[in-house]
């Protein structure tokens, strides 16, 4: 057994028992312990055919709900001040207490940092912005929304074409594209910087009670996803001769990492995946500059149009609205960004409002994708705009 | 685990999912970082569920004559695997 980096405390720590097990595998591994001396969460880090080695860490209620909600790690919940180490015997005596810290224990032995208590806590989708200057305090803005819109672009495109592929359940009419991409946010880490989510409750999609009624949903979209992760990271053995959907070439770009920047790693994984040939992918900038090779060959040439119309049939679960009685003698089919939602539905709510779209219209997509949406100031004949 | 159930005490732990198996190799690496498959059949011993929070934890009591080790094969995909050993 390793040497303990730590200071010998003249502690018994007699009449110590688990007081509630919350992982068991051949026997308690992670249990809390109310003592006299405080009160512990307990985790085994190691083990000979002598001893056991725990972890006892300082904890409370709140921080054992926490890690039981999965709003914080295994390792973050270990990482207290101070922990003891405690060598406990196959006759549950304890036979030496240290003193030390989670950084003194050696890394091999500890949880992942992404490691969650149960594997059902484990996240839908993480996505890690990895770089070198990436830490705790000094992880900029940019990198934080670009790890937010490359996590929900990537999960709306997939859910489009997931949707788009398969009939709905009548018991999932009320599920729409948004709630499967505008998912709650689960935890976030600065390991480089990290954000998780989690799957949306389903009783307040109103989809029942159930939680697992959407796995059919998540696995075919944990499915395209490994399917555009595997050739945006070939290995050496694969041949470079694999062709990738649009759609999924879509979702792939504002996954990667830019070109230039902090970020030059991402790190997805999460149960999305967990039926796939790997559980977490890294997408390096040869990745990037792969799928920047591939649009530039296979993406049809996008034409800007203007046009000034009235707002008309707005999806609000599809984002797209009808853009009617236009200056271009017809209805135009529109898809916004989140961005715009807000924009577009107040003058969705204002009848009488004239709205013009800056956007581009792509060959075979029957949607002009909007980039920018003005209002059409209205001046009424025998009101003259005032010059001032 | 001298208060353990002596009957749970002379089982072998496995999971039928390699997501519940990857898990735990995650969360406790001094485990092991190797995760083997077997495909059990009734003449390899006896297996129960015995779930708590990991969903298809299964206690499995080989019998006496099997040779346990040569039964699992290493993975490193969740492709094909069911009936997990750690």
């Amino acid at each position: 057994m390793w040497d303990v980096k730590g200071t010998p405390l003249p502690v018994k720590f007699e009449n110590w028992v688990p007081d509630r097990v919350l992982y068991d595998f051949d026997g308690p591994r992670i249990f809390t312990v109310r003592h006299e001396l405080g009160d512990f969460l307990a985790y085994v880090c190691d083990e000979d055919d002598q001893i056991a080695r725990y972890l006892l860490a300082p904890t409370n209620d709140d921080t054992v709900a926490a890690l039981e909600k999965g709003t914080c790690t295994m390792r973050e919940t270990l990482a207290q001040p101070w922990l003891w180490v405690i060598d406990v015997g196959f006759d549950d005596v304890p036979r030496q207490v240290w003193r030390s810290t989670l950084e003194a224990i050696p890394e091999t032995l500890l949880p992942k940092p992404w490691a969650m208590l149960w594997p059902n806590l484990e996240p839908l989708l993480a996505v890690r912005m990895i770089g070198p200057n990436l830490a705790k305090g000094r992880i900029p803005a940019s990198v934080i929304k670009r790890a937010v819109e490359g996590a929900t672009y990537a999960l709306k495109k997939l859910a489009e074409l997931m949707l788009s592929s398969r009939p709905q359940r009548p018991e999932q009419r009320s599920l729409t594209v948004r709630h499967l991409y505008d998912l709650p946010t689960q935890h976030l880490a600065f390991n480089s910087f990290e954000i998780a989510f989690r799957a949306p409750d389903t009783a307040q999609l109103r989809l029942g009670e159930q939680d697992d009624v959407l796995e059919p949903e998540y696995d075919e979209m944990g499915r395209r996803l490994a399917e555009a992760l595997e050739w945006a990271t070939p290995l050496a053995s694969d041949q470079d001769s694999r062709t990738i959907d649009l759609d999924l070439l879509d979702a792939l770009k504002k996954l990667v990492p830019p070109q230039t920047g902090l970020v030059e790693q991402v790190e997805v994984r999460g149960r999305l995946l967990r039926h796939q040939p790997r559980p977490a992918y890294t997408l390096t900038r040869e990745a990037t500059r792969r799928v920047g090779r591939a649009r530039t060959q296979r993406e049809p040439q996008a034409t800007p149009l203007t046009a000034t119309g009235l707002i008309e049939e707005f999806d609000k679960g599809r984002l797209t609205f009808i853009l009617r009685y236009t200056d271009a003698g017809r209805d135009i089919n529109c898809a916004i960004t989140d961005e715009l939602y807000d924009e577009v539905m107040e003058l969705f709510q204002q009848d009488e409002v004239r709205a013009t779209i800056f956007g581009l219209e792509i060959p075979g997509n029957r949607f002009v994708e909007v980039i920018h949406i003005a209002r059409v100031l209205e001046t009424p004949v025998d009101q003259p705009v005032n010059p001032a | 685990m001298p208060k353990a159930p002596p009957c749970l005490r002379h089982g072998l732990s496995t999971f039928r999912r390699y997501e519940e198996a990857s898990h735990q190799r995650d969360l406790f690496p001094a485990l092991g970082d190797k995760i083997a498959m077997a495909e059990l059949k009734p003449e390899h011993g006896k297996t129960k569920l015995t779930q708590g929070k990991q969903p298809t934890h299964t206690t499995w009591w080989p019998y006496e004559e099997v040779q346990r080790a040569s039964l699992f094969r290493c993975v490193d995909t969740p492709l094909g695997s069911n009936n997990v050993g750690r």
